[in-house]
Parts: C-alpha cells; sequence; structure tokens
C-alpha cells in the first residue's frame, strides 16, 4: 500500500481525510433493458487504496467494466453504497457528479473518445474549461505539460482525424490529467493499440500512478495485468479474487 | 402471416421511438400547413352560409316610395319563378354628433319577425322597436359610427329630426356591405322610417328567384313590373334593376382576391412542408445505412429493401396524416372563424373539405414514400461493407475552410465552440435545417413586405384622395360653378379642388370615373402615355388593372357608356395608383360638364388651413351651413374619418396575414426542434463522454444553444433572398389576382426583427433536446447505439 492520506475532493485544501480512495460495499447492479432483466453486479464489496495501481480482470459481460462505471458515478448502483475519496457519490445528483467527476476523476475510454472537432490542446484542455479552473492561459499552459508529458507538444494543435490510434489515447491521458484528480480509471485502455503502443502507453499510466495517483484499469491482457499492484478477478458480477475478504 | 419484412416495418416505428415520433412530428406539421388550403373553401361556405340565411335578394326594384299593401307584396311571390318577396324604404339621412352631421343609409323593415329577402339579422339586444334603431354591426367594425345599446341617436331625415334609442347590433349583406367605403347604416321599422322620411310607400323590392338564367330573370322582372303596374298605373321603376348573378354577392371581387391571398399563403405553407417532409426522410433513410447493409448481407434484394424502407414511410406518412389532418381541420376552422367573423359578419359552419383531405393524405402519405425514395435508392445502391461501416450520418471535421475558420474563434467559451464546430460538423444536414428555417424565415420577412405593400396601396388608393373634407351634393339644388367660391370664403378652408364622379359602362361592365380639371392636385403616377391637356376633350386615363384587364394601351380608341350614351375616347395615358381597385377612368372636367349640362362638378377636395381634427370639424361644419343657407343640398366626409377606418381594415388584413404566417413558421421551428434532437440523439455518445469529464447542464445548454443558433443564423442568411423571392412571388401573384402591378415594397429594417425572432426561437427550441440529454445518465449515454 503506497499510502492511505489524501485529500478530499471539493473540500478546502487544507483539510485531509484518510480511508481508501475507493470503497464499494454490497453493490448491485441490474440492466433492465424492454422484458430482460441482466444483473450486472450481485452485491460486491470492494476497496482500493489510495495510490494503488489496480487492474479489474474477467471475462467479456462479467460485470468489471460495469464497476468502473459505479465507481466514476457514471451509471448508478442499483443498491449498495459507493464511496469515492470519502465522499458517498450514489447520493449525488447529476450535476452535482459531473462536477465532481471532472475535478476528481480522470477517465480513459478504449475507444479514446476525443471530441473530434476540438484540438488535442483544447481536449487536454476541456476538463479544466468545466471546472472553470485558473485562467485560460493557466489552463492552456498546464494542457501543455500533459501534453509535453506524454510526448505530444509538437501536435498540440492536431485534430483527433489528423492523430494515429496511439496518440489519440496520449491526448486522452493528458485529457485525464487535466484538473490533477485523485484518481485515473481506465476501461482497456489499450484494447485499441498494437503491443508496443500498449506498453508504451502503461509506462505512461505508470508514471502517473508514481506520483501519487490512483490508477484502477480493466483489461483483457494478462500482461498488462501483471504490472498492476493488485489484480482484481471479477466473474458473474462477483469479485472472485484479489480483494482483501474475497473468496 | 405476415412476413419478416413487413414486421420490420412495424417495428421500425418502435424501435427508434424518438426518431419516428419526430419524423411523424415533422410529416404531421407539414400536414397541418396543407389544412392552411381550406380556409378558401371554409370562408366560400360560410359566405354561401350567410347568403343563404341573409336571403340575399336576386333582383332588386327600386319604385319611387310606391303604397304597397302587405297582402300586394306578398302577391309578389306568387309570381311565376319568384320563392320569396320582401320591400324596404331605403333612404339618406343624417345624425348629428356632437354637433356635427354624418351622412348614414336607413333602412326601414316592414317587420323583424317575419322577413323574407333581405333579411336584416339581430346580433346583439334587441330588434327595433317604434323608435328605435338597429346599428348595423359594421358600423362600428370600420369606425364608421359607434353606437352601444341604450344611446341615443339625433338622426335627421327629409321629414325632420327625431331622437332614437339604439336597440342592437345586426345587419344584412346587401347593406352592411356597403358600410367599408360608405357611409353607416341604421335600421328601424318602416312606420319609423315613413315618419323621419315623409315618404307613404317602399323605395325597395326584393325579389328572391329559382331560376337564375338571364332569361328567366329578365321575364321575372317583366311580370313583377306588370303585376306592380296594375296596382300602381303610371308607376316608374329603375329601368336597370339590380340582380345578382348565380355565385355573385355585393363585395364579391374584394372577397375573391382576399380569397386569393389566402390560397397563395396556403400554397406557401405547403411547399415548406413538402421540403421538410423531404429533408426530414432523407435524413432518417441515411441514418439506416447500416441496417440496409445489414439486410443486403443476408441476401435481401433491392427492392425487398426499398419495399420495406417504404413501407415504414408510408405507416409513418399514415400516422402523421391522421394526427396532422385532425390538428390541421381544428386551426383551419378556427382562422375561418376569426376571419368570418371580423371581416365578413358571417358565422362558418365546423367543415371538412373532402378535396383538402385528399391533398393532405397524398402529401402526408404519398408524399412521405416519395421524399424517403432517393434515399433508399442510394441506400441500396452502395456496397454491403460500405452500409456497415455507415454509422449515421459522416460528420467529417477538420478538412474544410470553414473548419479552420471556426477554429480562430478562440474568443469563444468552450461550451460555444463545441456547439459552433459542431454545427459545422454536419454540413449537410445544417445547411438543409438552415434552408428550412431559411424558408420560415423568409415567409416571415415575405409576409411582412407584403404586410408592407398592402399597407403602401392602401395608403397610396386613400392618399391620392387630396384635401381633408370630401364635398358631395346630395339630391336637390346640386353643386355650381358658385360651390368653389362659397366654399373658399369659409373660415379655416384653403382650398377648394372641384372633382366629378360618374359611372361608365365599358364592354358590360361599370367603372367608376373621375373627371379632373388638367392641372389637378390628384397625384397621378402614369405607367404609360400622358395626362390629359387642356382643350381636349374626348380622351380618358385608364388604371393600370383596367388596362390589363381590358388588354388597353396608349392611343386605342374604345366606346364607353357615357350618362348621355356611348361615345368614341382615345386612351392617353395608364395610371400605375389602385384607384378603384386600379380600374379608375380619368376624363377631363370640362368635356364632362360640358356634356352633363352642369356649370360645376358633383364634389369638391377641400384642403382646410389646419389639418387638426377640431379644425377639420369647425371647417367641414362652416361649409354645409354656408352651403344649405344657400340652398344646396350636400354632404361633407372628413378624411381623418376615413383614414381611420381606412387603417382599420388595413390593419384587420394585416392581423390575417400575420396569422397565416405562424404556421408557416412554426413549421421552420419544428424543423429545428426535429434536427437538433437528431443531432442530440447522434452524439449521444460524445455528450456521455462530456457528462463524464465534467459537463454540467449549463455547458450541455450553452454547446446546444450555440449550435441551434448557428444553424438558425445560416437559415436566416439564407431566409433574405428567399424572402425577396417569396415577397415578389407572392405581391406578383396577388396583383395578377387584381389585374394590376404592384410595387414590392421591401422594408430592409424587418430584417433584424426576424433575425431576433429566428435566433430567440432557437435558442428556445433547443431546450427539448437539452431536457433529454440531461436527464440521460452518462452510462446510458455511453451505451447509446
Amino acid at each position: 500500500m503506497k499510502g492511505a492520506v489524501q485529500r478530499a475532493p471539493n473540500q478546502a485544501s487544507d483539510q485531509y481525510v484518510t480511508g481508501p480512495m475507493v470503497q464499494l460495499t454490497a453493490v448491485e447492479k441490474v440492466f433492465i433493458s424492454g422484458r430482460l432483466e441482466y444483473p450486472a453486479l450481485r452485491g460486491i464489496d470492494l476497496s482500493v487504496e489510495t495510490g494503488e495501481f489496480v487492474a479489474l480482470v474477467g471475462p467479456s459481460g462479467s460485470g468489471k467494466s460495469t464497476i468502473l462505471s459505479i465507481l466514476t458515478g457514471i451509471d448508478r448502483p442499483t443498491a449498495g453504497t459507493v464511496t469515492v475519496a470519502g465522499r458517498r457519490i450514489d447520493e449525488m445528483t447529476e450535476d452535482e457528479l459531473a462536477s465532481w467527476r471532472g475535478e476528481n476523476v480522470g477517465i480513459v475510454f478504449q475507444f479514446f473518445q476525443l471530441l473530434p472537432t476540438l484540438t488535442a490542446l483544447e481536449n487536454a484542455m476541456l476538463p479544466m474549461d468545466f471546472a472553470d479552473r485558473g485562467t485560460l492561459d493557466e489552463r492552456r499552459l498546464k494542457a501543455s505539460d500533459h501534453l509535453e508529458l506524454v510526448a505530444l507538444s509538437d501536435k498540440a494543435d492536431h485534430l483527433p482525424s489528423e492523430l494515429s490510434g496511439g496518440e489519440q489515447q496520449r491526448v486522452a491521458i493528458a485529457r485525464a490529467l487535466a484538473c490533477d484528480p485523485a484518481l485515473i480509471v481506465g476501461d482497456e485502455p489499450t484494447g485499441n493499440l498494437d503491443s508496443e503502443t500498449a506498453s508504451g502507453m502503461f509506462d505512461l499510466l505508470a508514471s502517473v500512478n508514481e506520483r501519487g495517483v490512483t490508477v484502477v484499469y480493466v483489461t483483457h491482457d494478462r500482461d498488462m495485468a501483471n504490472r498492476a499492484d493488485r489484480i482484481i478477478a471479477i466473474r458473474d458480477g462477483l469479485v472472485v479474487e484479489g480483494n482483501p475478504g474475497s473468496a | 402471416m405476415i412476413s419478416a419484412l413487413r414486421r420490420r416495418s412495424l417495428r421500425e416505428l418502435t424501435k427508434r421511438g424518438a426518431r419516428s415520433w419526430l419524423t411523424m412530428t415533422t410529416i404531421a406539421v407539414a400536414v397541418v400547413g396543407v389544412w392552411l388550403l381550406a380556409i378558401p373553401a371554409l370562408i366560400d361556405d360560410a359566405m354561401t352560409s350567410r347568403l343563404d340565411d341573409d336571403r340575399l335578394n336576386h333582383v332588386r326594384l327600386f319604385p319611387n316610395a310606391v303604397v304597397l299593401s302587405d297582402a300586394e307584396i306578398d302577391g309578389l311571390a306568387e309570381l311565376p319563378n319568384v320563392t320569396a318577396a320582401d320591400a324596404k324604404i331605403v333612404a339618406g339621412g343624417q345624425v348629428n354628433l356632437s354637433g356635427r352631421l354624418i351622412d348614414v343609409g336607413l333602412v326601414g323593415v316592414r317587420d323583424f319577425s317575419a322577413q323574407r329577402v333581405d333579411v336584416v339579422a339581430v346580433e346583439s339586444g334587441a330588434a327595433p322597436e317604434p323608435g328605435e334603431v338597429l346599428a348595423d354591426g359594421e358600423n362600428l367594425r370600420f369606425g364608421r359610427l359607434a353606437a352601444d345599446i341604450g344611446d341615443t341617436l339625433s338622426i335627421t331625415g327629409p321629414a325632420g329630426t327625431r331622437e332614437f334609442a339604439v336597440s342592437g347590433t345586426g345587419g344584412t349583406i346587401l347593406f352592411a356591405s356597403g358600410v367599408r367605403e360608405g357611409d353607416p347604416i341604421l335600421y328601424m321599422t318602416a312606420d319609423t322610417l315613413r315618419d323621419l322620411t315623409g315618404w307613404p310607400g317602399v323605395t325597395s323590392i326584393e325579389l328572391h328567384l329559382d331560376q337564375r338564367d338571364a332569361a328567366v330573370v329578365s321575364e321575372t322582372i317583366t311580370a313583377a313590373q306588370v303585376y306592380l303596374d296594375d296596382i300602381n298605373p303610371g308607376q316608374s321603376y329603375w329601368l336597370a334593376p339590380g340582380t345578382w348573378d348565380p355565385g355573385e354577392w355585393p363585395d364579391k371581387d374584394d372577397f375573391d382576391n382576399f380569397r386569393s391571398l389566402f390560397t397563395i399563403l396556403a400554397g406557401v405553407a405547403v411547399l415548406s412542408g413538402l421540403f421538410m417532409v423531404y429533408n426530414t426522410m432523407n435524413t432518417l433513410v441515411r441514418q439506416e445505412t447500416h441496417e440496409i447493409g445489414m439486410m443486403k448481407a443476408l441476401g435481401g434484394r433491392r427492392r425487398h429493401i426499398a419495399g420495406a424502407f417504404l413501407e415504414t414511410a408510408g405507416l409513418m406518412g399514415l400516422i402523421a396524416t391522421i394526427a396532422g389532418s385532425v390538428a390541421g381541420v381544428l386551426l383551419a376552422n378556427l382562422l375561418v372563424s376569426a376571419i368570418a367573423t371580423s371581416l365578413m359578419s358571417a358565422q362558418p359552419h365546423f367543415g371538412v373539405p373532402l378535396e383538402v383531405l385528399g391533398i393532405a393524405a397524398v402529401i402526408g402519405i404519398a408524399g412521405t414514400m416519395l421524399a424517403a425514395l432517393p434515399g433508399v435508392l442510394r441506400a441500396t445502391r452502395i456496397s454491403v461493407r460500405d452500409a456497415m461501416e455507415h454509422h449515421g450520418i459522416e460528420a467529417r471535421y477538420g478538412d474544410a475552410w470553414l473548419d479552420r475558420a471556426l477554429q480562430r474563434f478562440r474568443f469563444l467559451s468552450r461550451s460555444a465552440q463545441l456547439g459552433l464546430r459542431s454545427a459545422a460538423r454536419s454540413k449537410g444536414r445544417s445547411v438543409a435545417t438552415g434552408l428550412q428555417i431559411g424558408l420560415a424565415a423568409g415567409t416571415a420577412i415575405a409576409f411582412i413586405a407584403l404586410g408592407a405593400t398592402m399597407v403602401f396601396l392602401n395608403n397610396q388608393t386613400f392618399d391620392v384622395e387630396a384635401g381633408d373634407i370630401h364635398l358631395f351634393e346630395q339630391g336637390g339644388r346640386g353643386l355650381d360653378d358658385t360651390t368653389a367660391g362659397i366654399v373658399e370664403a369659409v373660415d379655416g378652408v384653403a382650398a377648394a379642388h372641384p372633382i366629378h364622379y360618374a359611372t361608365y359602362g365599358f364592354r358590360g361592365e361599370n367603372y367608376g370615373v373621375w373627371s379632373l380639371p388638367t392641372d389637378t392636385v390628384f397625384d397621378y403616377d402614369l405607367g404609360a402615355g400622358r395626362w390629359f391637356r387642356e382643350g381636349e376633350s374626348d380622351v380618358v386615363v385608364v388604371g393600370q388593372a383596367l388596362a390589363n384587364v381590358e388588354d388597353l394601351a396608349v392611343d386605342d380608341v374604345i366606346t364607353v357608356e357615357r350618362f348621355d350614351g356611348p361615345i368614341e375616347v382615345t386612351v392617353i395615358g395608364i395610371d400605375n395608383l389602385m384607384v378603384n381597385g386600379g380600374k379608375g377612368i380619368f376624363t377631363p372636367l370640362t368635356a364632362v360638364l360640358a356634356a352633363a349640362g352642369r356649370s360645376g362638378s358633383n364634389a369638391y377636395w377641400i384642403e382646410t388651413v389646419s389639418s387638426e381634427e377640431a379644425a377639420v370639424d369647425a371647417a367641414a361644419g362652416g361649409i354645409e351651413q354656408a352651403l344649405r343657407s344657400r340652398g344646396h343640398s350636400v354632404s361633407t366626409e372628413l378624411r381623418y374619418v376615413e383614414r381611420a377606418a381606412n387603417q382599420s381594415e388595413a390593419s384587420l388584413i394585416l392581423t390575417f396575414i400575420v396569422l397565416l404566417g405562424v404556421p408557416v413558421l412554426a413549421i421552420g421551428m419544428i424543423a429545428l426542434v426535429s434536427t437538433m434532437t437528431t443531432n442530440v440523439l447522434e452524439r449521444t455518445k460524445e455528450i456521455g463522454v462530456l457528462r463524464s469529464i465534467g459537463a454540467r447542464r449549463r455547458h450541455l445548454g450553452k454547446m446546444l444553444r450555440t449550435e441551434g443558433m448557428a444553424v438558425a443564423f445560416v437559415g436566416w442568411l439564407l431566409g433574405v433572398p428567399l424572402g425577396y423571392g417569396i415577397a415578389r412571388l407572392l405581391i406578383w401573384l396577388i396583383s395578377r389576382a387584381f389585374g394590376a402591378s404592384f410595387p414590392v415594397i421591401f422594408p430592409l429594417w424587418s430584417l433584424v426583427p426576424v433575425l431576433v425572432l429566428t435566433l430567440a426561437v432557437a435558442a428556445l427550441v433547443v431546450r427539448i433536446p437539452l431536457r433529454r440529454v440531461a436527464r440521460m445518465r452518462p452510462g446510458d449515454a455511453l451505451r447509446y447505439e
């Protein structure tokens, strides 16, 4: 465990709380599609400590992406509680969640999901724009730093359509870092990349984690999973391995 | 047992519920536009119904106060071809309004409870008892005479002055139709009017006929005159009795012009609707390209696929036609109710013209299928691979100069930048929607131009008649060469300009004639030829509509029926003004007075020193007094009163132009809602991403508003030339209906309010897709296909 002290998001900067970064308690999630009810999570208890580098693994449909959606507030649990950085996010409104997410969580999607009409620099600034962080120049400077970190400063003015898949994913990581989040989650962040690019991407996530950011990611790739501090295996909506107290 | 393809057609409607509803709503709104075509037919019905209720006469004889008993009048109904007969006393009188005398028409009805022809109906209050009058509803509507129930009016007739209480309002089309451009009308019992006039008998005999053929009507008139001669030998009747041809009624020309206007405006609504249906179906089919690829991959042949999609389109069209027709019928009837009651004093019945139902069905169902056809055929022609890789509308961004240009708009907030660039991303659709909005904005601009042109023509027609007071002779001792001197000697009078009003017959029609001096104050506007010169006699200047309708040109020699018989005159000029609906004839005053053996004209346009209403009132009073004291029987018309009546009529027409314009605008704005919602649906996943990285409702709102307003701005830009074109077309069509050529008044100021309105409505309508976006959870949005 790399540390259990963190800054509580949305609180004054001199206030600190202790405890896990992510705490899922008895979380259930049932998807309803027409007449079909599909239980994706069946009462999960899961804890991720601050600064951890955690991989979620499991077969397709096991519920690992759903866990990421739940812990980022993208989806709401059908039952159970979700506490992230000391805050019950399952009790927030959609707008509160959006605001909280923008400032505290960085998300890296499998298909990059960059805004096609914004340049790399603008994409990397976007969460700061939404959060009204600093002046425009400060945002631009910070986004430039992040692009430099992912070795893309020379393509700051390029649109996503002018970037390769690997470059787009690096912009997505720069975007995820925008508001200095305490938590970065990646849903198959290397799933759409060749193995060499994927490896480079992981180096990047690892370096972010080295800076104290908690990283949780979903992967199908056993090699990528092995690079995590801890692997949590999910099957049929349950944690089957890697969680303290789990079977 | 239905095939899988047909099942697919049915399920397609529910599979993408929101899109289907939007498409059907769009088509339904277009169908509502079609129903505007019902307005002329419904107005016709309302008018026919009014004519039936009023039992408008088919023939009217004008005896000189002939004494007829009730039994003798009833006896007229026993004549061959006569289904009903009635008689009235009709006279001129004057009402004293705070010291000023205004001319009124007085109508005496034998028995209000047993009228047979030209029935005077009571709209409010009660039928007049002896000593009471019923005011025509049009009096107030056109600002001629405001008289409430219970008011007392001092009315002067040939036999003296009496006080009358107003018992209510009502009227009959025969007399009411004259109020707009003539005198107010008051109804009373025949006995009351007999007392006021001193006339023993009736002055109007009205017959309602069975057969309306000219020959039969002529026989009937002869039979009636023989019948009346037997009762009162030697009694003279006007030789030219008034008759209405089948389908004709008082002011039918004005009504027809108005109806043409509605037909044209409804046509614009239909065109707008058709374009929207095409636009919507094209978008819908392009979104289905991926599915078309799947069907082809499974062995579906082009005709199967096209058939399935057209079936879906047909189903949507059917549902939309039913919904749109229900709304359209209600809207059309509502508009007709407003028009008929305010302009025609007619109470329309709820109606559903079947021919419009047919057009609505053709446009709603067949039009929808046809609109879908090009897209379906295009989609079935592309390869399976291309179709399978197609996800909604292709939206490549960054290559075009516009995309690069927009990236320089760094002063905007990020949300606004996103919105603006999103609009540029789907260029094809944005332009198509812009065009739709452009059509709506253009229609609004065109309607304003149309209104401005109508008001201009109305004012121009009014203003060409110079002076603050118009003086007319009223039987008895008319006006003569001493009149101008007498009038100009009255305090407050600056000048008196003679004009002689008459009627000429030409090719079977009667036309109003203004005889004017060579150096007239009438501000003519010649489109061709010249005005008459000193000493000319057998020459005329004709209005442009008369020239167009009768194919007259300068130097044509024509034969006209003057009061002294047929004469040959040379057309020397064509006037562009709309005097007498553009069908006026102008002749030299001296020639007409010489032919009539008069020393002076029968009317004057009088200019007062001050145009203040009180000063004009005083001058009019002075003129009447000065002339009456010298034995002249005259009446005056105050131009400021006429101007108010004229403006009131123009306002009514403008109101209805606006009322019709609103549905056309609504169609355009619903297109914007439809497009914005479709845009949002297509970008649902992207919006999920935005929510995931911290976008709040206000950010999304700003983004969508900017996008909507950018598209609306493009629409407005397109709408300006479109509006000018539509305005020219509308005014050309309407001027054709009048047989004239109207100028196009295109007020540039109108562009600003239309821009503001377009942007405001765009900002407002994006709230609908925004609500959907804000409600959606990011997880659902990210999973949306």
